[in-house]
């Protein structure tokens, strides 16, 4: 992923989990956070889907359980322009 | 009976609302019948809300008994039968020689629901009907 997607995604767990930049990191965990759950989940993985064009899978939809796994899972969608 | 897995979920009705039956996070959690049948209504939002905490409850006793199982919203249909009770429905990929009892309740504010997995019993005609194959199997 090129920073603009990176930065994207950042905001989009951003906002929906109503957290801070410095708050956001790869460790950040699904229900670790009282916002992070199930629905949440759903918002995330639709706004993902719907900002980068991908459709993603129900195994990585469920292996996206914390911001890093999101990244890795996402940039296996997407492919940089170069 | 011999249960297999139990699931329980609560979930806040007001999150619900405003969501459109057109919407990216409806077709991730209900099937097109589901959405037509509870868009239908006037204050859709308690039923969203009681379908989602339904279907989460069933997936959390369905991995509580098959850990990794990767069961997701859109393989369980959940319908009314003719007294209105709830029914579960498996989708073909992971129904099995099980049935979900189901109990789903909802005030104004929040829904809650009750799941369990039991073997079921081949003489058991209640439920004939356990799978179904999902219309959308996202990624499938």
């Amino acid at each position: 992923m090129n920073e603009d997607q990176i930065k994207t995604l950042r905001a989009i767990f951003r906002e929906e989990l109503s957290i801070s930049e410095e708050e956001l990191v790869d460790s950040t965990a699904y229900n670790e956070l009282e916002a992070w759950d199930s629905l949440t989940h759903l918002k995330i993985v639709s706004r993902i889907e719907e900002a980068f064009s991908i459709e993603l899978e129900v195994d990585d939809i469920i292996g996206m359980e914390n911001f890093g796994k999101a990244k890795a899972i996402v940039g296996r969608y997407i492919v940089s322009p170069s | 009976m011999n249960v297999l897995g139990i699931g329980v979920d609560i979930v806040e009705v007001s999150r619900f609302r405003g969501l459109r039956p057109d919407s990216e996070v409806v077709s991730y959690f209900l099937s097109d019948e589901e959405a037509a049948e509870i868009f239908r209504r006037k204050e859709p939002a308690p039923a969203l809300a009681g379908r989602f905490a339904a279907k989460e409850a069933i997936i959390k006793a369905v991995r509580s008994a098959r850990p990794g199982c990767n069961i997701f919203f859109r393989d369980i249909d959940v319908r009314g039968d003719d007294q209105g009770a709830p029914r579960a429905l498996i989708s073909s990929e992971h129904a099995g020689n099980f049935q979900i009892l189901l109990s789903i309740s909802h005030g104004q504010e929040q829904a809650i629901a009750f799941a369990m997995m039991v073997q079921r019993d081949d003489a058991d005609e209640r439920r004939p009907n356990q799978d179904f194959e999902s219309d959308l199997p996202r990624g499938a």
